[in-house]
């Protein structure tokens, strides 16, 4: 009862320790490699492409022939016997980059309760709020030097942090390509007003926090130091896309996707941690075929820009490219039905859905589990969603098995007992000799 | 004395009342009858004694008695969430009468905006702040929250009839409009639309667990009766007694639940339906992995009584839940208020009543409980009793002998203002509706809609629980900072306050004034007058180097398309140094922190 539990999840079990302690637990995980070789592929930023809706594995990442197969055909890629969707071209030339997962297979059917589960591990229980994948990376990674939010969410909400607390929650941009709201000076105010009008502001505060003595009003205040410093960092143009040459943007595609994802790499580059880029309509109970076309038009391009510019890019200081320290993740709600139904439409399916891994950690190069000839039932290495959970945490330095105090004194890990699936990650020894 | 009595004997017909009756008579029914014990009526100042019994055991030294005009903005912003406006302000400094505080928490329990303001309480605690589930109306749900709350309905029917609502949800109609609120925001007599369609907006809490009975039950019991049954969903409780068996037994009760389509097909906006209950459990639910043990439980109620034996498991749960002697029905909702408008309950967090995390002052909570349940659960009369306690009368200074971690409220907690209390009082504080009203900006409605959408979204606050330090989010700073509310409220345009103000008072020592009480609620001290004077007028003899316009232009916040962008179109900046001086002033003043939180 004496304790204060928010203190205790703020100086607990969090910080370098854990992050420490989780290394030392994957050094344990492949314990058949000679100590002082063992190096982790340890990745430090995270994007996640959230296919909003669910997006249809049959007709994307794990195509299929006969009746149920739909219209679109399968093509090769630079993997052999690794076929995808012929409308992700661009990124059947990156396979050996991808890690494409086949076998992601869950309960949960509902929109509200997929995407809960899908971001934060946990299913729904009204008793707890649990943080997302991006919000538990945020509260364990340092402020981004340059004055930009830890974490941002392009084009949607994402989901918060939970119990730990909306400073680690997303800064959302509401549209792919648009810089933030209110992040300029009002109309009829300048620098210089501005100075002037947070002098005033300043004064007020003073004589309050001396009058109430709550720590609330200085919390408040440090709030606010932080919003003007991101106004008048150096690293604000991140926002903006014009910077970038007329190719790069093109190559993106002319889509609120295409310019979602370039602003993700601006802003990993410019030192955020996590970026959420959003892109809805994958609820394609109609007319399938003709919008998840469009809708791969829109990926392809995005996604293989995306990847291929943190290939190519470099944080500011740093030695290795983005790619090297980013680990890219595609998901959605849950797959769809191999049955098309009346309205030549899929409906939901939680049975089984695909998902794609790439970049930091990750193993690429090869298609992970398997579902039957219709891609009705995952017939081999099923992955739960805990264990797909721990599998992102893991290469994040994240222990998957590390516990929390929620604000009602209740122990929460940041995986449900997720395991990290081996075969999807990289080989610490072959990163230490490379 | 003759109501109370009649309360009393109303309570005691619904604790013999079983579980086929509803819990309790409507009080107005009850006749006659030979007059029970009197119920024990709570004494303030038996409640008093023992929050200083229990300072003085800790070692307190309670803060002094905050100032009148504190304890106006603060009992103004708990009861109807809004603040006191500037005429009531001075009316109130200069009534000297003994009772005026009392007198106060009166007039705001009859107005109109105390209903609106527990009724955005409700739907947010109830429904969450996003709008979930296919089926659910909230504007409908809305209305029959506001609707109770003006009655005053008591707590244990107003429980009782949401937990076993059944019937139409909607009247159907665009999703969107509904989303909007339209129905609450409707100039329309409240109640005419729906009465006609009869519609029971109770129904649509159901509905947003139709997919997930067992939060229903989860929900029930955290919300009503303070008891985070659900923990044992997964796993038997780590230090209760809760055995995952018992919340399978508890969730059973609300398995029957079934919603007949009333609208058939697709349809465009809100699906009509009707929820009922049916008389078995669908075979459907016992093949879902997560239900089969549920459905193969008997519904018992948390003390082990069954509610099998009834017919309808869901009313036969209710009723248990609302009788005078469930132990925590009438406590949860008394450490929930308290956590209201104290910060923080005498259970932290309101929702989590269990051995292991005591109560402070149990004895104060019991007495507030037993009172609330004696008097038939009158919301309002245990808002009097709670308003009237000393803790809410303290400043909100720590002084130098309070518990570093105040849990014995020994000075006023502060606590943010939540998304509509803030807007209501941006909008209370700067008259900025009533501009853009006389600018012939249309859809005033949709304005505020989208408004309480962003503010919800951007404010949120958790109050279930107490916190030490201030949570917020950059994007909540720059709102306030460069958002067009504080921007534009701010400013001198046609109707808005500060254009009042400047064009009534004669002296800038009377402007000051008439800006802090119409914003902070109080009167500047001298210091701040004389700080304000000198800074206008400083400001007025020498202005700053860049004025407005030029690069401001071009740096206009994106993304404001509203009418309130169009209304700072129509109106350029000032050139007056003193006026804008007069603005910066304002802007501060929306800014601090005086204004954000409730204290």
């Amino acid at each position: 009862m004496a304790f204060d539990r928010r203190s205790l999840l703020r100086f607990g079990a969090g910080g370098m320790l854990g992050a420490l302690a989780s290394r030392m637990l994957l050094r344990d995980a492949w314990a058949d490699a000679p100590a002082a070789q063992a190096q982790l592929p340890v990745a430090r930023r995270l994007v996640v492409l959230w296919m909003n809706g669910g997006p249809s594995h049959v007709d994307t990442w794990d195509p299929k022939t006969g009746p149920t197969g739909g219209k679109h055909k399968a093509i090769k890629t630079r993997t052999p016997n690794v076929t995808i969707c012929e409308h992700l071209p661009r990124m059947a030339e990156l396979s050996d980059k991808l890690a494409i997962v086949r076998s992601l297979s869950s309960k949960e059917g509902n929109h509200q309760r997929a995407q809960y589960f899908l971001h934060t591990g946990y299913a729904p229980n009204p008793t707890v709020v649990h943080p997302s994948m991006g919000a538990w990376l945020t509260k364990h990674s340092p402020d981004p030097a340059s004055g930009l939010p830890g974490f941002v969410s392009i084009g949607g909400p994402s989901y918060g942090a939970g119990f730990l607390g909306v400073q680690y929650g997303p800064f959302v941009l509401p549209k792919g390509g648009k810089g933030p709201e209110n992040m300029g000076y009002a109309q009829d105010t300048d620098r210089a007003r501005f100075e002037a009008r947070t002098k005033l502001l300043a004064q007020m505060e003073d004589s309050f926090a001396k009058e109430t003595g709550d720590a609330k009003v200085e919390g408040r205040r440090a709030l606010y130091a932080k919003a003007v410093r991101l106004m008048h960092s150096d690293d604000a143009p991140a926002f903006d896309l014009t910077q970038e040459t007329e190719a790069t943007r093109a190559a993106f595609g002319e889509t609120d996707f295409g310019r979602g994802c370039l602003s993700a790499v601006r802003l990993l580059e410019a030192g955020v941690k996590v970026v959420e880029v959003v892109l809805d309509g994958w609820d394609t109970h109609q007319d399938n075929f003709t919008r998840t076309q469009k809708l791969m038009e829109a990926v392809d391009p995005a996604m293989s820009s995306l990847i291929g510019q943190l290939d190519r890019r470099r944080a500011k200081g740093e030695r290795d490219t983005l790619l090297q320290s980013t680990l890219v993740v595609w998901m959605g709600d849950f797959g769809r039905t191999p049955r098309i139904n009346a309205n030549d439409g899929r409906d939901h399916f939680p049975q089984a859905s695909s998902l794609v891994l790439a970049g930091a950690g990750i193993r690429g190069g090869q298609a992970y589990g398997q579902t039957d000839a219709e891609g009705a039932k995952v017939v081999k290495d099923l992955v739960t969603v805990p264990n797909l959970m721990a599998t992102i945490a893991a290469p994040l330095g994240l222990d998957p098995g590390e516990t929390f105090m929620t604000p009602v004194g209740r122990p929460i890990s940041i995986t449900d007992k997720g395991e990290p699936i081996k075969a999807l990650l990289k080989d610490p020894l072959r990163v230490a000799s490379a | 004395m003759k109501r109370t009595f009649l309360l009393a004997l109303a309570v005691a017909v619904a604790a013999c009342g079983g579980a086929q009756t509803s819990p309790r008579t409507p009080a107005g029914n009850v006749g006659g009858g030979v007059a029970p014990p009197a119920a024990p009526a709570f004494a303030t100042d038996a409640g008093n004694r023992m929050l200083h019994d229990a300072w003085t055991k800790a070692g307190v030294v309670p803060s002094p008695r905050a100032d009148d005009a504190t304890f106006l903005r603060r009992v103004y912003i708990d009861l109807a969430g809004t603040l006191p406006p500037p005429e009531e302000i001075e009316r109130f400094l200069a009534d000297a009468s003994e009772g005026k505080r009392a007198k106060v928490v009166e007039t705001l329990l009859a107005s109109p905006a105390y209903a609106e303001h527990w009724m955005n309480y409700w739907d947010d605690v109830l429904m969450g702040r996003e709008v979930k589930g296919k089926d659910v109306d909230r504007g409908a749900f809305r209305a029959w929250l506001r609707a109770e709350l003006a009655k005053n309905t008591p707590w244990d029917k107003l429980v009782y009839d949401l937990m076993t609502a059944t019937g139409q949800n909607s009247q159907g109609g665009d999703r969107m409009k509904v989303a909007m609120g339209m129905p609450v925001a409707d100039p329309e007599p409240e109640g005419e639309k729906d009465a006609g369609a009869a519609v029971n907006g109770a129904v649509n809490w159901t509905l947003r667990h139709v997919d997930a009975p067992a939060d229903l039950a989860g929900n029930a019991s955290r919300i009503f009766l303070g008891v985070q049954i659900q923990c044992a969903q997964c796993h038997d409780h780590k230090t209760e007694k809760w055995k995952q068996t018992d919340f399978q037994k508890f969730s059973a009760a609300t398995l029957h639940l079934s919603v007949e389509a009333i609208d058939k097909g697709k349809t465009a906006g809100i699906r009509r339906v009707s929820l009922v209950d049916a008389p078995r459990v669908f075979p459907r639910i016992g093949k879902t992995p997560d239900l089969a043990p549920i459905a193969k439980s008997q519904a018992t109620a948390l003390d082990g009584t069954s509610l099998e034996k009834a017919q309808d498991t869901r009313k036969a749960l209710a009723s248990w839940m609302v009788q005078a002697k469930n132990p925590w029905f009438a406590k949860a909702f008394v450490n929930r208020m308290w956590g209201h408008f104290m910060g923080r309950g005498f259970i932290d967090p309101v929702d989590d009543v269990r051995p292991s995390n005591p109560a402070v002052v149990p004895e104060l909570l019991d007495a507030l409980a037993e009172d609330f349940a004696a008097h038939g659960f009158d919301v309002k009369r245990l808002f009097r009793n709670i308003t009237a306690l000393e803790p809410y009368h303290l400043s909100a200074s720590a002084s130098a002998h309070t518990d570093p971690d105040n849990h014995l409220w020994g000075n006023f907690r502060l606590v943010p203002l939540g998304p509509e209390e803030m807007l209501n009082s941006v909008f209370a504080a700067t008259s900025l509706d009533g501009a853009a009203k006389r600018a012939g900006l249309p859809n005033l409605p949709q304005l505020r809609y989208q408004l309480v959408r962003s503010f919800t979204f951007l404010f949120d606050v958790d109050e279930e629980f107490d916190t030490r330090d201030y949570e917020g989010s950059i994007s909540q700073a720059l709102t306030l900072l460069n958002g067009s509310l504080t921007n534009l409220g701010s400013r001198a345009l046609p109707g808005t306050a500060l254009e009042g103000i400047l064009a009534e008072k004669k002296s800038d020592a009377e402007v000051v004034a008439a800006i802090y009480l119409r914003t902070v609620g109080r009167k500047p001290t001298k210091d701040e007058v004389e700080r304000w004077t000198q800074y206008v007028q400083h400001a007025s003899t020498d202005p700053p180097a860049t004025t407005g316009a030029g690069e401001a232009r071009k740096k206009k916040g994106k993304g404001e398309k509203s009418a309130l962008a169009r209304l700072a179109a129509k109106n350029p900046a000032t050139t007056d140094p003193k006026r804008a001086a007069w603005e910066d002033l304002y802007w501060a003043l929306l800014n601090s922190s005086e204004f954000i939180f409730n204290h």
